[in-house]
């Protein structure tokens, strides 16, 4: 196993990653009129771990920096400022060389040549990864066969599906055997039962093989199922990192419901709780609702003899669409941002840190 | 201590050698592979490609019955028909550089592959060579069709200055690629359409000798004619390959060579320089991938 792999170092690392866009140069703008009119701030003071067989998903609305990300990772934008590294390698000093660790899967599937086989497909890329012969005639079966597409390894992209179209753009990811997957959007085109068994494979193939996965995403159903590793961004920062539950504690304030049997009984109960001076309740005919996330293990006792005149208690959780939302319109608190496990957690951990924004005169993207 | 230095020179330059074989070896990976998606891309539309080359050989015989109204004087070295087809063939060789670098980027920006080819991990320098390979290929090709059919139908041509002939050339190529490099470099930051080739392209046909002499120009548009490097190189060619090349106005066939050669010097690093930038340019403004 290369160091690249070793599982006390992380694969990726991003360290006050900021990519400010700049309004193009008039003689520039010449050639190709730029959008830019203003400096665009599209990444700001990021920093996150990826660690060996770790997949971290980052989500986030359009214009929240995930394809800037990406695109620095792999060398395509140079940062403003701060530190990038693949593999252990700067990717802004020696890019060529850093890429060889990656395997990259764009958003669009026309990074396919769709006229070749998917056989065809990922021979030329092999070729460009300085892989030839039996050796490459092998990768290529093994990655098809990886993500099922061996029975039809001779058609041409046009003739694939969707789905297979993005299985096909994973096996050109998986040819060289890189250590760090970085897939925008993997699953943007594919239907959900394709899409939940492509993040299956891929999740898969992260704890098996060791592989590094950066992953974005605008599914829900996908981002609940990887909400252990987390990374929230918008207008380019972090803006929640880690677990979806750390995220509920964070932004989910649920509200405890008590209904009672009588509007009579529910005022005695209001009357007691507001003399503890400590809990938000409001009244409605004979519901209590009670805010600030309490625990109805501290709230239930405190009721005294109407205890038994309640007829349903209800703590129910936010849809995740709503969470989300909440998320990425609220004013974060602090906590949240931070919420992450500590970088010296062990490799199964990721770590991403993004402080408040300044009050500066750059244009957030959007 | 002198013993030492004896010692390690040879182990140096033999890593050396061995770092430059293998450069060269990746060079010609990539360059064939490259070539490959031409030629497996170019069959999949076979009625475009057989097209593509019949078309030179109707020139040829167009070319043919102009000369039949044409008085071939010592200015055309006495034979207009000899005269154009190797000026066409020339100008289609050096042209199939300096088109193919910038027309095979865009269209590769155009299907959206441009990204996937960056993050491969090849020296991006390689990757406008790559695109062009195939289409540099089969314009040569088709040149020496063109060649071989004017022959055929009454070229006249003189054995004896065939190495010269191909040494001038050669050299007229590499300094149209660097010429390429340098609109590829344009193409990079411009996207689409390609202002350097569009005007070098017409300066070529009006200034550089393809159809007529160049001293029949006007003094300006002369002097403007030996900047462009196909000035020599058909002059050069003409003059070595024609029966009455010698009495031709224009360059020397070692002014020629000269003159060919110092462009590929300075060009070459230039151009390749250019595209360094434009790549540095397109990573800040992250244009590099758009189009």
């Amino acid at each position: 196993m290369p160091d690249s792999r070793r599982a006390d170092s992380p694969l990726v690392e991003v360290d006050h990653l900021t990519k400010i866009f700049e309004p193009s140069p008039a003689w520039m703008s010449i050639m190709l009129k730029s959008s830019i009119k203003e400096p665009v701030r599209a990444v700001h003071d990021l920093s996150l771990k990826v660690w060996p067989g770790q997949l971290s998903a980052v989500v986030g609305p359009n214009g929240a920096g995930k394809s800037t990300l990406f695109r620095v990772l792999t060398g395509l934008i140079t940062p403003t400022s701060g530190w990038v590294t693949v593999a252990g390698i700067d990717v802004v000093g020696d890019a060529r060389t850093a890429r060889r660790h990656i395997g990259f899967m764009p958003a669009d599937d026309r990074s396919l040549n769709l006229r070749h086989t998917c056989w065809q497909n990922l021979w030329f890329h092999g070729r460009l990864q300085g892989m030839s012969g039996p050796k490459l005639r092998s990768a290529i079966d093994e990655s098809l066969a990886t993500v099922g597409l061996e029975h039809v390894h001779h058609r041409t992209g046009h003739a694939l599906s969707s789905g297979m179209k993005a299985r096909l753009q994973l096996a050109r990811a998986l040819l060289h055997e890189p250590s760090i997957l970085i897939l925008d959007e993997p699953t943007g085109t594919v239907d959900p039962v394709g899409a939940y068994d492509l993040l299956q494979l891929i999740q898969r193939l992260a704890a098996e093989r060791g592989i590094a996965v950066l992953l974005s995403s605008h599914r829900l159903e996908e981002i609940a199922a990887l909400e252990d590793n987390v990374i929230f961004m918008n207008h380019g920062e972090v803006v929640h990192t880690g677990s979806m539950d750390s995220l509920r504690e964070v932004m989910e304030q649920p509200i405890l419901r008590l209904r009672f049997d009588t509007e009579a009984s529910a005022r005695a109960a209001h009357a007691r709780l507001d003399a503890f001076g400590d809990l938000e309740v409001s009244i409605d005919g004979t519901e209590l609702a009670v805010a600030g996330n309490p625990s109805p293990g501290v709230v239930l006792p405190r009721l005294g003899e109407q205890l038994a005149r309640i007829e349903a208690v209800d703590r129910s959780r936010l849809p995740l669409q709503e969470l989300i939302s909440r998320l990425m319109r609220a004013d974060v608190p602090s906590e949240a941002r931070t919420a992450a496990t500590p970088a010296a957690a062990p490799a199964a951990d990721s770590t991403a840190t993004s402080p408040a924004a300044p009050a500066d005169t750059v244009r957030s993207a959007s | 201590m002198t013993a030492v230095v004896t010692d390690v020179a040879p182990g140096r330059r033999r890593r050396r050698s061995a770092g430059l074989i293998a450069q060269a070896r990746r060079a010609w990976q990539v360059t064939s592979a490259f070539t490959w998606l031409g030629y497996t891309e170019e069959l999949a539309y076979p009625l475009n490609f057989a097209l593509k080359q019949i078309q030179p050989i109707f020139t040829v015989v167009v070319y043919y019955y102009v000369s039949l109204l044409v008085d071939s004087g010592p200015n055309v070295a006495n034979d207009y028909y000899s005269f154009v087809v190797v000026g066409a063939v020339v100008v289609r060789m050096l042209d199939s550089g300096l088109g193919a670098f910038s027309s095979t980027l865009e269209a590769t920006v155009n299907q959206g592959r441009l990204e996937s080819l960056l993050v491969e991990p090849i020296r991006w320098k390689l990757i406008p060579f790559g695109l062009a390979s195939w289409s540099i290929m089969t314009s040569a090709i088709t040149a020496a069709v063109m060649a071989g059919l004017g022959v055929l139908i009454g070229v006249d041509v003189k054995l004896d200055g065939v190495v010269t002939a191909t040494l001038i050339l050669a050299l007229g190529i590499g300094a149209s690629h660097a010429l390429g490099i340098v609109a590829a470099a344009v193409k990079l930051i411009s996207k689409r359409g390609n202002p350097f080739v569009t005007l070098y392209g017409m300066a070529v046909v009006l200034l550089c000798g393809l159809m007529f002499p160049v001293s029949s120009l006007p003094v300006p548009l002369r002097a403007l004619s030996y900047l462009l490097p196909p000035t020599y190189a058909i002059q050069g060619i003409r003059r070595t390959l024609l029966p009455g090349g010698e009495g031709l106005t224009g360059p020397s066939t070692m002014a020629s060579v000269l003159a060919l050669g110092g462009f590929c010097v300075v060009m070459y690093p230039v151009s390749l320089w250019l595209y360094g930038r434009s790549v540095d340019v397109g990573r800040r403004y992250g244009t590099l991938a758009g189009y």
